[in-house]
């Protein structure tokens, strides 16, 4: 085991490129000019700008949380370019041609061929580098379905009416802290908006890349998915190897309104910092849903990458009959850190949630499942059931499972369980006996701990997560 | 931790401290003060009507004419062994019965003790929280438990703690240390009663299990019903030692029972279980931490609520797992049953591990009576109501049918009965 744990700590991280563009920053630190220089730098209405503003004031009244169960020296927050934009090489591009070659190359490298993607597989992709939307695949096919799909500053020129309505709506500035950063500071993102009754023809997808120097990332996603209608969404990161720590702070806003089914998912691949925990993002993100009568949102996460992830993707449960998900795979190996999990609130009747989290720790590594689950008077009949486990490679890393109960209903069902254990020696001893290496039985132990989440996965990107997690635990799953 | 409210420390604690452990937690409390519902660990607990019962409260009289032998067994139970009655804090050698001599038993309090030699921890000892310092600073006596090493105790020890309050509300902090010698056996139960009217009891418990020794502790929290019942539990276990925990909380308008247990020696076990029934106010909380410090020790809790009318009942059980240990085996699980629409169930399982060699699993649940039982209880011709009460008791019974001796066994179950008008 102990050959596994020293392969599993000296794996590479394959995003760690960065290409040389010309960028354009903002002036290092925060105060109300960055505010509205970045408002300007984006030609945005002026209330869009008030808002920002009036988060920005919340937020310095805030101080940042201590709570989770992860340990960083202080984030300097004047010491990080908040505006950071691949530059211009002429006017904007009006199509997938157009965009910059370099850029293009840079998400060929990625894995992210934007050109191939709109011929081949079918999925839209929304590529955000640095702090912009640097192009939007499928749009016209995607129109023709009344699905808008583009960047948030696009939105916010083209429908303004419909971001206003919606934008904080579930994450409101006052939030926390790192959500009233954002919402001051936010750059782009991706919106998206289905309408009644429409099943979104294809998987939407953002691509997200960190590619300038000590610029912190905090982009904005928005989806509204109106009466009766559903979609998918994926969502991916990477960024590049740079030995101080970079901070990610984003926020994801889902609306789905009565009958509405909205599926998001995540491959989160920041860079994790090197073995002995140098550099790597600090991911603080803030994702929360909001579910209408006979509404569904799913959140399904693979969490490989940062040197800390701390979020909880959420849903409140407002509308009757409605119902949250969470499927979730937590991988820390090195010095990484995770403090994950999510947050029930079931106000409607009949409301049902289902947690399933697996994390795996690894080397020195701490991993934190951290879930609430709350009840509220009004929601008769409300129904949970939360299973978390956690495996553990290595004696010096640790698991943890920190989950909150609260039930205010007598009618209510709430079940939670949880486990924690590593490898099992039995399971290694009869996959060697059957001839596999430590190595391949390691994996398929691993494979098979996270099936039950990665099933939940749309089918590119469970191949994908796979893949990821081979290369994660890379020497440990051969 | 806040700042202690001014005039709290002047009012509550003597001026001259009586012995070093008290100066120590007026010094802790006065640099630290009580803990707030922002304090992770009495996130549940209404620690602010606590504080605000403590300010109004005097320091609780030391008359104790009130309690006769007939009351303490009224209110506590004869359990058949010695018994050490403490009332407001202060030990009443009318109403106690000290056994004479017990083989390898040593029973007394706090003068008692002074003419023993000091044990040599008790000189490093720090609280564990604010409570527990203002328990050390107010506290006027102690219920000292001492069993001989090897000592073989048939009969139950009991120590009956009374807060016997005035009109107003009143303030006691008993405190009770055992220490269990090395391969000796005893069974402690510790009951925490009163009589009627408001008070604030702050009791701190402190035992020592010995290498090899076995130690069976029941603690009866039954309290008055406008009663406040803070409660801190440390235990302490050697190699090989084998504990065997069960907290009842039947009594009381608010009350919080805090549980510590730290393994210092390889190969010990602890069982513990808990049964708390908060009803119409009340509001009953439990805080467990099993410390897996030393290998190979095992660990089980078994927490089970019964939610009524208004009640909040809440558990958060904490189990961590240090690093460099190996071979753990913890479990942990807690069931409620919530039996009103006002009523109240909060939960927090909680592991921490930060070792690889480990088997920890939890499980919670927060739900009512199944209907498919009542269904089946009622299609063989049991009326609903007395179905509900079967079922009821039944989910109890796992909890009071493990209790030791029979004596203290039936009264839990006539309280529980009590409780749910059976």
């Amino acid at each position: 085991m102990s050959d596994v744990v020293d392969i599993l700590v000296e794996r590479e991280y394959a995003y760690g490129f960065h290409a040389d563009l010309e960028t354009e920053l903002a002036p290092k630190g925060l105060d109300e000019d960055v505010v509205r220089l970045i408002s300007a730098k984006k030609q945005e209405p002026a209330w869009l700008l008030e808002w920002r503003l009036a988060a920005f004031r919340h937020f310095l009244t805030l101080e940042e949380p201590t709570w989770p169960n992860v340990h960083h020296p202080p984030i300097d927050y004047q010491d990080m370019h908040y505006w950071a934009a691949p530059k211009p090489k002429g006017p904007a591009p009006k199509s997938l041609d157009e965009v910059d070659p370099q850029i293009r190359a840079e998400f060929d490298k990625l894995g992210i061929s934007l050109a191939e993607q709109e011929r081949l597989s079918g999925v839209a992709v929304d590529a955000v580098m640095d702090s912009i939307s640097v192009a939007t695949t499928f749009k016209a096919k995607l129109a023709e379905a009344g699905v808008i799909f583009c960047s948030f500053s696009e939105a916010v020129r083209e429908h303004p009416e419909l971001v206003r309505r919606y934008l904080g709506s579930v994450v409101p500035f006052r939030d926390n802290f790192f959500a009233a950063l954002n919402s001051a500071v936010f750059s782009d993102g991706s919106f998206c908006f289905i309408p009644a009754g429409v099943q979104c023809p294809m998987e939407l997808s953002t691509y997200f890349r960190i590619n300038a120097a000590e610029t912190g990332q905090f982009e904005r996603t928005l989806i509204v998915a109106e009466e009766g209608a559903s979609v998918s969404y994926l969502e991916g990161c990477t960024a590049p190897k740079r030995d101080e720590n970079q901070l990610h702070a984003a926020v994801v806003e889902l609306v789905a309104l009565d009958d509405a089914s909205i599926k998001y998912s995540t491959v989160q691949n920041w860079y994790p910092g090197d073995a002995d925990g140098k550099g790597g993002i600090f991911n603080f993100v803030t994702k929360r849903g909001r579910a209408g009568n006979r509404a569904t949102i799913s959140w399904t996460q693979v969490e490989t990458g940062s040197a800390i992830t701390w979020k909880y993707p959420s849903v409140i449960l407002q509308g009757d009959d409605s119902v949250g998900e969470f499927y979730s795979v937590a991988v820390t190996t090195h010095h990484q850190q995770a403090d994950t999990g999510t947050k029930m609130i079931h106000i409607g009747r009949n409301t049902t949630s289902t947690i399933l989290s697996k994390g795996i720790s690894a080397g020195h590594a701490q991993n934190t499942y951290r879930g609430l689950v709350k009840v509220l008077r009004s929601a008769t009949g409300a129904r949970n059931h939360t299973r978390c486990d956690s495996l553990l490679i290595g004696p010096d890393c640790g698991a943890h499972t920190f989950p909150y109960i609260e039930v205010k209903n007598d009618t209510a069902q709430v079940e939670h369980e949880a486990s924690t254990s590593k490898v099992s020696d039995d399971q290694l001893f009869y996959c060697r006996q059957r001839g596999l290496t430590e190595e391949d039985a390691t994996s398929m132990i691993v494979n098979g701990f996270c099936r039950e989440v990665f099933d939940e996965l749309p089918m590119e990107y469970a191949v994908e997560a796979q893949a990821l997690m081979r290369l994660t635990l890379e020497g440990a799953v051969g | 931790m806040t700042a202690t409210p001014a005039g709290l420390l002047d009012r509550l604690v003597p001026p001259s401290p009586p012995s070093p452990r008290a100066e120590r937690g007026r010094d802790w409390l006065a640099a630290h003060g009580l803990p707030t519902t922002r304090d992770e660990a009495w996130r549940y607990t209404p620690v602010d009507d606590i504080v605000g019962a403590l300010e109004a409260a005097a320091p609780a009289p030391a008359s104790t004419s009130q309690v006769s032998r007939s009351v303490v067994d009224a209110l506590a139970g004869d359990h058949g062994g010695p018994r050490l009655v403490f009332v407001n804090g202060v030990f009443e050698p009318r109403a106690s019965d000290a056994g004479g001599a017990v083989d390898g038993l040593w029973l007394g309090n706090r003068d008692g003790m002074r003419a023993r030699p000091p044990s040599p921890r008790a000189a490093e000892d720090q609280p564990a929280d604010g409570f527990q310092a203002l328990n050390w600073a107010a506290g006027r006596d102690v219920a000292a438990v001492l069993v001989e090493p090897g000592a073989q105790l048939d009969q139950p020890v009991h120590v009956v703690h009374i807060a016997a309050p005035g009109e107003d509300t009143t303030a006691n902090h008993p405190r009770t240390v055992v220490l269990a010698g090395p391969g000796s056996r005893v069974h402690l139960i510790e009951s925490y009663v009163g009589l009627p009217g408001p008070s604030v009891t702050n009791a701190s418990t402190r035992i020592v299990a010995g290498a090899g020794s076995t130690v069976t502790h029941h603690r009866v929290q039954d309290e008055a019903a406008a009663a406040i019942h803070v409660g801190r539990t440390a235990i302490d276990q050697g190699a090989r030692s084998t504990l065997r925990a069960t907290s009842i909380m039947t009594g009381g308008h608010i009350a919080r029972s805090a549980l510590a247990i730290g393994f210092d020696g390889t190969d010990a076990c602890a069982d513990i279980d808990g049964l708390y029934l908060p009803l119409g106010h009340q509001h009953h909380d439990n805080v467990v931490t099993v410390d897996h410090r030393a290998s190979h020790c095992a660990s089980t809790q078994r927490f089970t609520g019964i939610v009524d009318d208004h009640g909040r009942g809440s558990f958060s059980g904490h189990v961590l797992v240090r690093h460099g240990t190996t071979g753990t085996d913890a479990h942990q699980s807690n069931r409620n049953l919530v039996l009103a629409p006002t009523a109240q169930a909060d939960t927090r399982p909680w592991l921490e591990i930060l070792a690889d060699d480990v088997r920890c699993t939890h499980g919670a649940t927060v739900g009512r009576l199944d209907d498919d039982a009542l269904f089946y209880l009622r299609s063989r011709g049991i009326p609903l109501e007395q179905g509900r009460a079967m079922l009821v008791a039944g989910f109890a019974a796992e909890i009071i049918d493990a209790i030791t001796p029979a004596t203290l066994r039936d009264r839990v179950a006539a309280a529980f009965a009590a409780g749910r008008g059976g």
